[in-house]
């Protein structure tokens, strides 16, 4: 007998609970149908967030008061469509105050806030809409961390910001959930001065696991490859057999473009590349040089399209796996990749953005610095 | 009783050894072999205990030495046909050579003929290309001799494919260092229909194997490459440009267009002085 009520209890227990989720499920999914049918107006587009806003609350809190998802997916939808009128035009003016109502909306400390939708784009439009509110330009507020080579952005100081006051959160759910994304920023960016104010945060907060003995590991890794680290020492051949060493630049600004004759990516930002080294033709302390991470095989490849893809005027250099530590000590795991070495022979960057003016700016800097 | 036993163990453990003994080749067969008897008989025990020991790494020299003992009209004949399709494995067998310059005078059936020019056609393959992984590093000019060969494929009427009678003469040329005979046995290679895919047909097209074919054209390719004077190498890089134009880029033909491009690298180079 007594068997028998404990077993209804159970079944009690289980009938209500799983009928709870299948509400905040049904609610989030109803939060979602209302935001994709909202036609945004030209007009007073914020107002008419705001008040498709106010209306979706309402329903949700006639049907469940406690239902946490529902409202945070609603502040999300909301957060999302205001970023997108920045978006759209960078000079849309929106009252410190109002964006403060529609952040405060969503409550990053909350657990739920990963079951969001997009989480990883919450996250982003949130900290992009807060650095506005804080004064921040329209361009450079959601960061400019693409995890891609051939683009000219290669993060910002909101990024870090970001990932920094995602630490901050101390919600280990989000935590885990969102900064997989070091793993790209180290491939793509190596140990930039960003991961390195990160690190006391990262140590922090980041939950024990697999994810933090894997950054862990990156961190030590790309050590030695940060800003101000003695650029690892090489000696490679040019097509001539002539060696050249990375100490053979010393008292010059060194460029270097890393490459192969099978990257296709690379081949089309050669002609960039080679152009931003004109810009520097009168100047005797900076030089710009080529890397083929080609096979020893393919030696006759490389030699031959050197002269097809104009790259004589310049130093070419190979260095085949077969023949040198070149890839192991730079960690090449992708290329195009494009170095910046000071005149002292120490890392500005190895993870330097594709040629274009974000990396004729850090050129300039280097050259310019005392 | 325990005696009749005993030795009806010992007779049967004899009579089993006598039945190994006879599958196995004998010195006094090892012997005769290396001291070069012709004797067509002895031969013939003496591949047939071979093929018993399964040595057929042995077999090639073996059979070549039989069928070249036989007289012609029975060397190719029935089950000595066999033996030349199913153990004739290298280039230097002079049955190889043989079967060439006696197409004429042989008697074979439609189904026969083509299967002796596709043993000729996998041979050659075969041998040049492991030739070539054979002298991988630091490979110059390759070792396989194949003037006789070449020799009797000009002589006869055999229906080896056109485009590898120019790869023999190509490789030949190879061995010799003539890079002018390379690039016009190459020039030659194209003028025939080729395809590249397996499942590709053309009526009287070669079927060109584009790993083992491949790899033997690279390595040649790059040998004129790296020799050419300037007059060669504006011969290769139009003869390939003009392959490239009518077979275009895709599949195997990629690489063929790498090949051109390293000729136009090097023809640039030469023009500016830096080669």
């Amino acid at each position: 007998m007594k068997g028998i009520k404990v077993l209804s209890v159970i079944v009690f227990l289980f009938c209500v609970l799983s009928g709870q989720a299948q509400v905040a499920d049904r609610l989030q999914e109803y939060v979602l149908k209302e935001w994709n049918d909202f036609q945004m107006p030209k007009e007073n587009a914020i107002g008419a967030i705001l008040v498709k806003q106010k209306e979706i609350g309402k329903y949700i809190a006639t049907q469940d008061r406690d239902a946490i998802l529902a409202q945070l997916e609603n502040g999300n939808q909301v957060i999302y469509r205001v970023a997108t009128l920045y978006k759209e035009d960078k000079d849309t003016k929106i009252k410190k105050s109002i964006l403060k109502k529609v952040l405060n909306n969503v409550d990053l400390k909350r657990r739920e806030v990963v079951h969001c939708d997009r989480m990883d784009f919450l996250i982003e439009n949130y900290y992009g809409l807060k650095a506005i509110m804080e004064g921040a330009p329209v361009d450079e507020a959601w960061g400019g961390m693409w995890f891609n080579t051939s683009v000219e952005t290669i993060g910002n100081e909101y990024d870090y910001a970001r990932y920094r006051q995602v630490f901050e959160l101390n919600n280990p759910e989000l935590t885990q959930a969102y900064m997989s994304c070091l793993r790209y920023v180290f491939r793509y960016n190596g140990y930039t001065k960003g991961l390195e104010e990160l690190r006391p945060f990262f140590e922090k907060y980041m939950p024990e696991g697999d994810l933090k003995n894997e950054i862990e590991g990156l961190y030590k890794s790309y050590y030695h490859l940060r800003e101000g680290a003695e650029a690892p020492a090489f000696t490679l051949k040019d097509f001539k057999g002539k060696e050249h060493s990375l100490a053979d630049y010393k008292g010059k600004v060194l460029v270097i473009d890393v490459w192969a004759t099978w990257c296709g990516g690379c081949i089309a930002k050669l002609p960039v590349y080679m152009s931003m080294s004109q810009k520097y033709t009168d100047r005797d302390d900076i030089e710009f040089i080529t890397i083929s991470i080609d096979d020893k095989g393919s030696f006759n490849s490389w030699k031959y399209a050197l002269p097809r893809l104009k790259l004589l005027g310049i130093t070419n250099l190979l260095a085949s796996k077969e023949e040198c530590t070149f890839q192991k000590d730079y960690n090449i795991t992708g290329i195009p990749r494009y170095f910046l070495i000071d005149k002292e022979g120490k890392i500005v960057s190895v993870y330097a953005p594709t040629p274009g003016k974000a990396f004729e700016a850090l050129i300039n800097k280097t050259l310019n610095r005392k | 009783m325990k005696s009749i036993v005993y030795c009806l163990v010992l007779c049967l453990v004899g009579l089993g050894q006598f039945a190994k003994a006879q599958g196995k080749v004998t010195e006094q067969q090892k012997t005769e072999f290396a001291k070069g008897n012709q004797d067509p008989k002895f031969l013939k025990e003496y591949i047939e205990a071979l093929k018993a020991d399964g040595r057929e790494d042995a077999l090639n020299e073996a059979v070549d030495r039989y069928l070249m003992a036989l007289p012609l009209n029975e060397r190719y004949a029935g089950e000595n046909l066999t033996y030349f399709l199913e153990y004739i494995n290298g280039l230097n067998a002079k049955s190889f050579t043989d079967v060439i310059e006696h197409w004429g005078d042989i008697r074979l059936t439609g189904e026969q003929a083509e299967k002796v020019t596709e043993k000729i056609n996998d041979v050659c393959k075969t041998t040049f290309f492991q030739s070539l992984f054979r002298e991988r590093e630091g490979i110059e000019c390759p070792d396989v001799d194949c003037s006789s060969l070449a020799a009797a494929l000009k002589k006869s009427a055999i229906p080896v494919p056109g485009v590898r009678r120019q790869f023999i003469e190509m490789w030949q040329s190879w061995k010799e260092k003539k890079v002018d005979d390379m690039i016009c046995a190459f020039e030659q290679l194209f003028s025939y229909p080729i395809v590249t895919e397996a499942n590709e047909k053309k009526e009287g097209a070669f079927q060109f194997d584009t790993m083992m074919d491949g790899v033997i054209l690279g390595n040649m390719m790059n040998y004129i490459l790296e020799r050419c004077n300037f007059d060669q190498c504006s011969s290769m890089f139009k003869i390939i440009d003009q392959v490239i134009e009518k077979n275009g880029r895709d599949g195997f033909w990629s690489t063929i267009g790498k090949s051109r491009d390293n000729f136009e690298g090097k023809k640039m180079m030469m023009e500016m002085g830096e080669e």
